[in-house]
């Protein structure tokens, strides 16, 4: 009798663990089809563009909760990419990002909220050795079928950080202080 | 212009911080005073300088490049104390080498972090301190080599010119800029040759710590060829050469052997990395 009990009572138990893990998706970000691109003015003048061409992270997501759900990406700095070889090497030096002391970028959400294909999603920015929380308003796209049949899911982002929070102080003359980030994300379901 | 307006203040802020110092040493009129003010003029002035490029930090700083003001406040006050109280040379070796390494393992934390093992990171720490004391010990015997005034600080200046020029070329303006702030601290010493005052040795550990971490921070964290850092960290050592007297013209044959040098780390910086506006 109290073996049965026991048996019926982990049977439950791996069912309720099945089904909530079933509920959570898990995606690889797909570096091929990510992009981050950010913008930033040059002596006030108007905005210059560049972005980091490589994206690397995953993303888990549970639709039924999207509080079980996660974010973890991270942007080696040596990508960066603003079409001009000696901006790239100012930007990676100790004038700006310094990639041979920080040489990544990082998120990591701590908190995930919202419904339908809006979210707000909560987390730790490190940029230049400084972690910083921050809230960004991200958009999900639908999920669709990859060209080998793989699902497919992703969305968009758009926020604005100023880069002295993070220690980036050096030329806020010529390169303003505040920097426009747009993180789109497509993922491979696993 | 712009570079111009962006480099100025902070190397006139060090220029008056220093001559101030140096300016109340002369005004003591003791040799006591001057010589406890003469590193605190440099050490202090280059703190000044330095934040006035970053802005003020939070302590203890994320980026190993603004630990330099407070190692240079740190190695001024020990200079002071090794005058006053430890004036065997071996024992003031000796806390130089501690120090330095001390230093050294706090700059390079990244590299431990990302780049070397352990067993790598400490031998590079062990070669680079014994490269720093030897800097420090050359510097040492030019300062005390018989000399007119303002031989000394003109080997200091030049020496950081070159270092402002090849760290520029390097593709850190802001470490270009903390070697101008160097020299802006070394020109305001000037001012005790006025009175035909010679800048003392306790002024070589905190010129030597700062320009070798600002010649490291080039290597290790901008794209400073080594060639370019050694050449500039050792140029000094062609001062030594005997020429006779302290005169005028064999004063002239040391500084333009001295420039040779220094003109040579700025061809190789330029070559390894030629400036181009964007």
């Amino acid at each position: 009798m109290k073996s049965s009990k026991l048996s019926f009572i982990s049977i439950i138990c791996s069912l309720g663990f099945g089904l909530s893990a079933y509920g959570a998706d898990t995606y690889k970000v797909d570096p091929v089809h990510s992009s981050l691109v950010f913008s930033t003015k040059h002596f006030g003048v108007t905005n210059f563009y560049g972005r980091f061409n490589e994206i690397t992270g995953t993303i888990t997501f549970d639709t039924a909760d999207p509080s079980k759900s996660s974010v973890e990406l991270t942007v080696p700095v040596e990508s960066i990419d603003t079409h001009n070889d000696k901006r790239n090497q100012h930007l990676k030096s100790p004038d700006f990002f310094n990639a041979k002391q920080f040489p990544t970028l990082t998120f990591k959400s701590t908190k995930i909220e919202g419904t339908g294909n809006l979210y707000k999603v909560s987390g730790d920015l490190a940029i230049h050795g400084v972690t910083k929380p921050i809230t960004i308003e991200f958009k999900r796209g639908a999920d669709g079928k990859g060209g080998q049949g793989e699902t497919r899911g992703g969305g968009e982002t758009q926020f604005t950080i100023k880069r002295s929070d993070y220690d980036m102080k050096f030329m806020t003359g010529a390169v303003g202080d505040d920097v426009n980030i747009i993180v789109s994300l497509e993922g491979i379901k696993q | 212009m712009f570079l111009l307006k962006q480099i100025l203040p902070a190397t006139i802020i060090a220029m008056m911080v220093a001559a101030g110092i140096c300016g109340f040493a002369l005004f003591r009129g003791k040799e006591r005073a001057r010589i406890a003010l003469d590193p605190l003029a440099v050490g202090i002035a280059y703190f000044a300088g330095h934040l006035f490029v970053t802005g003020w930090v939070p302590f203890p700083p994320t980026d190993t490049t603004n630990w330099l003001p407070w190692f240079g406040l740190v190695v001024a006050v020990l200079s002071v104390s090794c005058a006053v109280w430890a004036r065997k040379t071996r024992v003031r070796l000796l806390i130089l080498f501690l120090g330095f390494a001390g230093i050294l393992r706090l700059l390079l934390k990244p590299k431990f972090q990302y780049g070397w093992s352990l067993t790598e990171g400490y031998l590079w720490l062990g070669c680079l301190v014994g490269g720093m004391v030897l800097v420090a010990v050359i510097l040492d015997a030019l300062v005390r080599r018989p000399a007119m005034a303002f031989e000394m600080p003109a080997f200091l200046l030049v020496t950081c010119a070159g270092t402002f020029g090849t760290l520029m070329l390097s593709g850190s303006i802001l470490l270009g800029q903390c070697a101008a702030v160097l020299g802006a601290a070394v020109f305001g010493c000037l001012v005790l040759t006025s009175r035909r005052v010679a800048l003392g040795r306790e002024i070589v550990p905190v010129f030597s710590l700062l320009l070798v971490t600002l010649l490291l921070s080039g290597y290790f964290f901008a794209e400073l060829p080594a060639i370019s850092a050694v050449l500039i960290a050792f140029a000094p050592t062609l001062g030594l050469i005997p020429t006779g007297k302290p005169t005028l013209p064999s004063f002239g044959i040391r500084i333009a052997l001295v420039s040779v040098a220094i003109l040579a780390a700025l061809v190789v910086a330029f070559r390894s990395s030629p400036p181009s506006s964007y």
